[in-house]
């Protein structure tokens, strides 16, 4: 911490040279958010400073932030760490690190807070690029296994054909219709297909609203119980565990978990046990959001637990593409979560959806 | 048609795709048994015994490549002769071909089948027709 001694317009000698040109951004803000000194850096990135608000500064907004790490320091003159997005002096997106310390006066106030930032947006770029990069690897290993379940399709169609043919030529009616049922069975997989698979491949963008996950638990209870209870599957909710709203793209969270649950399903489905049941879950503990869905089918065995998720995978034969993990995956990832499975072959697996509340997406329509 | 009695396996996880090849064998003349997976496959081999085996390289649960090597390890399957169908392209093939302990099969049908070929294919194989 840089040597405070009651007089903030100066720091002497070297620890002046260090406070201007440290490779990381500083200010000292009053009890109002004004700025009273920062760094040539931050100068440099944000623009002029002096007696200018900390919000304004970095993020052109006219007033205090929500969650506002100096307002703690000032608060309980402890240091807080936060990351945010700001907008520098050109107008781009500036991700950084901010960390907030208090500088006490003799009295043992907290007079001022130095707030130390560390620029992470090419971190952050870098991050999205490997995303993208993964996407499009997952896009390619999705073609190869695309162009199986085609052949497979196709070779449904010409049976179907060949059914018809067969039937118009001896004149047997209940071939003809065996066939067209096949014709149109097949037909409908590949548009099924097709739409799957655009939806992964395109990757959209993502429109986040804060919302309660529990809301989107409900949502997906409401949509599948019944369908699931006449699958003699029950499909239920945990009792409500309080948690704030989170900033989440609910459309793709709502996809995640329809494929969590309709894997969940499938298993219940093929399984012997008497009661057969599937479990959604949503709490929340040392800032991460993680939302499960439990089910007592088949499990998965170890070898398979390795492939689920990296490779275009499906045990199900024609009735799987085996895009609902891959695209599970891909979403959670650009919530800045990870997915995580544990499973005991013959008692049933957990699929978890960790969200880090640090990392979630910024909301879209607050800077 | 002198292919009465000629019993033929037809092996894959899709129903239509078995019940395609069911028509078109027994439309022909030829008796069909089926199975949808290679662990049933083998079982009704060992069974049926088949004058000849048509088969899905890509099945869940055991594979047909699995299924290929425990039909050439059995006494009462290792001589029937088998055609692979597969969606796998033909770079399977040199790949199958290299694995030692597998008896390579008889013919390989990429899908969607040429079903003249298909038929000509079985014939022969079986000697009839
Ligand atoms: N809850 C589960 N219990 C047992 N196996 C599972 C479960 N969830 C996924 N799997 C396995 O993982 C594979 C891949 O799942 P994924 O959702 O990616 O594709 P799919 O369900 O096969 O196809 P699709 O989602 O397009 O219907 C499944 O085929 C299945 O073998
Ligand atoms: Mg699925």
């Amino acid at each position: 911490m840089a040597p405070y001694n009651g007089n903030i317009e100066d720091f002497p000698g070297e620890s002046g040279i260090l406070f201007e040109k440290v490779p990381c951004y500083i200010a000292i803000l009053d009890r109002d958010y004004k700025i009273v000194r920062s760094n040539e850096k931050l100068r440099n990135t944000f623009g002029s400073c002096r007696g200018r608000h900390c919000y304004d500064v970095y993020k052109k907004r006219s007033v205090v932030c929500e969650k506002c790490p100096t307002e703690m320091t000032f608060h309980d003159g402890q240091e807080h760490t936060s990351t945010h997005v700001g907008i520098n002096k050109v107008g781009d997106e500036t991700h950084y690190i901010v960390t907030t310390s208090p500088l006490m006066g003799e009295n043992g106030n907290v007079d001022y807070v130095m707030e130390i930032l560390t620029d992470i947006t090419q971190i952050k770029s870098l991050e999205k690029d490997k995303l993208e990069a993964e996407r499009l690897a997952a896009v390619g290993q999705t073609v190869a296994g695309l162009a199986h379940s085609v052949k497979n399709i196709l070779m449904g169609v010409e049976g179907g054909m060949y059914m018809v043919e067969v039937g118009i030529n001896k004149g047997d009616q209940s071939r003809t219709a065996e066939g067209w049922d096949m014709l149109q069975r097949n037909i409908t997989k590949v548009s099924t297909l097709v739409k799957d698979f655009l939806s992964f491949a395109k990757g959209r963008k993502p429109v986040v609203k804060l919302i309660d996950p529990n809301v989107l638990l409900d949502d997906i209870v409401e949509l599948y119980a019944d369908t699931a209870s006449k699958m003699g599957i029950e499909l239920k909710k945990t009792r409500k565990k309080y948690m704030a709203s989170a900033p989440l793209d609910p459309d793709a969270i709502h996809t995640c978990l329809t494929n969590l649950v309709s894997n969940a399903i499938d298993t219940c489905h093929i399984s012997s046990k008497d009661k057969k049941i599937v479990i959604l879950d949503a709490v929340e503990d040392g800032g991460n959001i993680t939302i499960s869905v439990s089910d007592n089918g088949s499990g998965i065995d170890y070898d398979i637990q390795k492939k689920i998720f990296t490779t275009f995978f499906t045990t199900k034969g024609g009735n799987g593409t085996g895009l609902g993990l891959l695209t599970t995956r891909k979403i959670v990832q650009e919530h800045g979560g990870k997915i995580e499975v544990e499973s005991i072959p013959g008692k049933g697996s957990v699929f978890k959806i960790v969200l880090p509340r640090k990392q979630l997406p910024v909301m879209n329509d607050s800077p | 048609m002198s292919t009465n009695g000629k019993k033929i396996l037809v092996v894959d996880d899709e129903p239509d795709v078995v019940k395609y090849i069911t028509s078109l064998l027994e439309d022909n003349g030829f008796e069909t048994v089926t199975a949808c997976n290679g662990k049933e496959g083998m079982e009704t081999a060992i069974k049926e015994k088949p004058d000849l085996i048509s088969l899905d390289v890509t099945m869940p649960g055991e594979t047909g490549v699995r299924m290929l090597r425990n039909l050439s390890e059995h006494e009462a399957t290792k001589e029937i002769p088998v055609i692979l169908v597969t969606g796998v392209d033909f770079s399977f093939k040199s790949f199958i071909e290299q694995r030692k302990q597998v008896v390579p099969p008889k013919a390989y049908f990429e899908k969607p089948i040429d079903k003249d070929k298909l038929l000509a294919e079985v014939k022969s194989l079986l000697g009839v027709g």
